[in-house]
């Protein structure tokens, strides 16, 4: 892999970001960790500890409870000799270094695409796509694998032990009811939560014209009294991508998200750059502004979408993967006070497109930026089957606004996400049919 | 300024759909992934000797579910000539039962690959799914459809046509 960097002007807003974290002591004792020597924000690597045994584990994510040092990582898996889809998260308490036994939410056999998200009171967050299985296709009959589907949500109050009963998002929902790629975002008070997903609905609807079925509309319904009663369903975007999963979270004290957008371009070709969009008062969301306007054109799934963190001044660190001529790489930019984004940095040339949530980005408590994605073999082409495994790639970004590969910290494996806690940050990743968990210790 | 944008803008759609005279450079590639119910590996050294047509797709593809049909009556119509065609499955978690369900609710004959790790895009340097490959007998790269391949569209037909004559189009 290699790494070209591009002229930033926005990077002072990094040292203020670092100004304003406070700089976490790292006390805790470094039993199983290797040295990193030469790598300046690692400390050391501690051995990964097995999450789960999950051969068909996909839309992995975790998050982190910083103030409470704990770790949330959420997956789904499937099987190969029944249509049932589960959802499983783990939990760690002690940042990172052991995983409690994974609870399968909400005993759901037709669930998937889970996300999780923290509130400031350490209440834990789930949302995901529950499938109905009991009932045929949304429109076919003749085809099985559309059930109507909805998202539903719980929350835990003791660290992900036990959950709330689930609600169904929207409570309205019918048969016709087709939902995809859930988000969800979570205000610090846990008061106001909002639920995203994609209308499936139109995209398999014949009756629809082919671009209303390209294109993704967004719907989210939100809640003022902690997820009690959500208000009515908005339709925040029509012009996002179908087949990318997009990101929710707070921003400005604003529920906010990030999306791979789609806008026809030509007749073959749609446009698949980065979006966010940010809720206003009223019910209302600002129109979509890109990240970059990368010009990535591609006419079916991208797959990957984008992945953000708010630093403690407020700034938003967006990582991405855009395909666009010229440029298909792993990118990262931040968005200043001003609402506008920043020149972004290409973090890694990477020529093809990284599969499901092969995106991810934190802060760890010295405000540094640690982001990750799956990088490939070297694939010389010398006609021999290449048998090397893929890599999850860790990078950090500092002050000074270069990207970094952190080799200390490269492993075999897939899907890799970063959950910054006091003193380190947790990855959690997949290999050989294993989710794992590590603490990248922060110097 | 706007004209350069406008430039730089064509040469990107020119581009895009486009690709795939770089990847291996004009020496064979091989790709390998499992056998569809994951129990073994398969590679396309073991299809040399006739070209081969992979095209990618997964379950969250919305756009897979009309492309594939298309891919398995380009498969009906030339699998006699020679043509072999693969379909392969890019889902994180493999094959499973909602992949089979929608194997077989299209009908698909075609066999199918799974590929969880997605090695197939950093192998074709897929930009996204669907992403058709053809690879001549030799195993070398053809052409590569960026967002999958129409089987009807004269220009494909056509370079379809060359290989199957032994041209390396």
């Amino acid at each position: 892999m290699r790494i070209r960097t591009r002229p930033a002007s926005r990077w002072a807003l990094v040292g203020v970001a670092a100004a304003v974290a406070a700089a976490a002591a790292v006390s805790a004792g470094l039993a199983g960790v290797s040295g990193t020597r030469g790598d300046p924000s690692l400390r050391g690597v501690s051995k990964p500890v097995v999450v789960a045994t999950a051969k068909t584990a996909s839309f992995i994510s975790a998050v982190s409870d910083t103030r409470r040092n704990r770790v949330y990582a959420t997956w789904s898996i499937s099987f190969s000799n029944n249509p049932d889809t589960r959802v499983y998260v783990a939990a760690s308490t002690d940042g990172g270094r052991t995983f409690a036994k994974p609870v399968w939410l909400a005993r759901d056999n037709g669930a998937g695409q889970s996300v999780v998200r923290v509130d400031g009171n350490g209440r834990v967050w789930a949302t995901w796509t529950h499938y109905d299985l009991k009932h045929e296709d949304l429109l076919d009959p003749k085809q099985k694998y559309s059930n109507p589907s909805w998202q539903e949500l719980a929350y835990s109050d003791d660290a992900g032990r036990t959950w709330s009963r689930p609600v169904d998002v929207p409570a309205d929902h019918g048969l016709r009811h087709g939902s995809a790629f859930g988000a969800l975002a979570v205000s610090p008070s846990g008061k106001k939560v909002s639920v995203f997903w994609i209308d499936y609905l139109p995209v398999f609807d014949p009756r629809v014209k082919p671009a209303g079925r390209d294109a993704g509309t967004y719907l989210a319904a939100t809640s003022v009294d902690g997820g009690k009663s959500f208000g009515p369903v908005r339709k925040i975007v029509q012009t996002g991508c179908v087949c990318c999963e997009p990101f929710g979270l707070s921003l400005d004290g604003r529920t906010a998200l990030l999306f791979r957008g789609w806008q026809k371009a030509t007749v073959k070709h749609d446009l698949r750059d980065i979006k966010l969009t940010v809720a206003v008062p009223g019910g209302g969301w600002t129109a979509p502004v890109s990240v970059h306007d990368d010009h990535f054109l591609l006419h079916h799934c991208p797959s990957v979408g984008p992945a953000g963190a708010v630093d403690r001044a407020g700034l938003l660190h967006v990582a991405w993967w855009t395909g666009a001529t010229g440029r298909a790489g792993y990118w990262y930019a931040i968005r200043g006070t001003d609402g506008t984004f920043g020149t972004p940095v290409e973090i890694e040339a990477h020529p093809s497109a990284p599969n499901e949530n092969n995106a991810t980005i934190t802060l760890d408590g010295n405000g540094t930026v640690w982001t990750a994605t799956v990088g490939h073999g070297d694939f010389a082409a010398n006609g021999n089957v290449d048998t090397s495994p893929n890599q999850a790639l860790v990078y950090t970004i500092t002050g000074s606004g270069k990207p970094r590969l952190v080799k200390a910290a490269t492993v075999d494996g897939s899907y890799p996400q970063l959950a910054a806690v006091p003193g380190a940050v947790v990855e959690v990743w997949a290999n050989a049919g294993r989710l794992l968990a590590r603490r990248l210790e922060v110097r | 300024m706007a004209a350069r944008s406008a430039a730089v803008f064509a040469v990107a759609l020119t581009l895009a759909g486009c690709g795939g005279s770089q990847v291996g450079g004009g020496k064979p590639v091989a790709f390998a992934a499992h056998s569809l119910d994951g129990s073994r590996p398969v590679s396309t050294v073991e299809l040399r000797g006739k070209p081969v047509l992979l095209t990618t797709w997964a379950t969250w593809c919305t756009a897979c579910r009309a492309e594939l049909p298309q891919v398995e009556r380009l498969y009906e119509r030339d699998k006699a000539r020679g043509l072999q065609v693969v379909a392969v499955n890019v889902n994180g978690e493999g094959v499973s039962f909602r992949a089979r369900e929608l194997i077989s609710g299209l009908g698909l004959t075609m066999p199918v690959w799974s590929d969880p790790d997605d090695r197939f895009s950093a192998r074709f340097r897929a930009i996204g799914v669907p992403t058709s490959v053809l690879l001549d007998a030799a195993g070398r790269v053809v052409r590569i459809w960026q967002g999958g391949i129409d089987p009807g569209n004269r220009e494909t037909v056509a370079v379809v046509e060359r290989v199957l004559a032994g041209k390396n189009a």
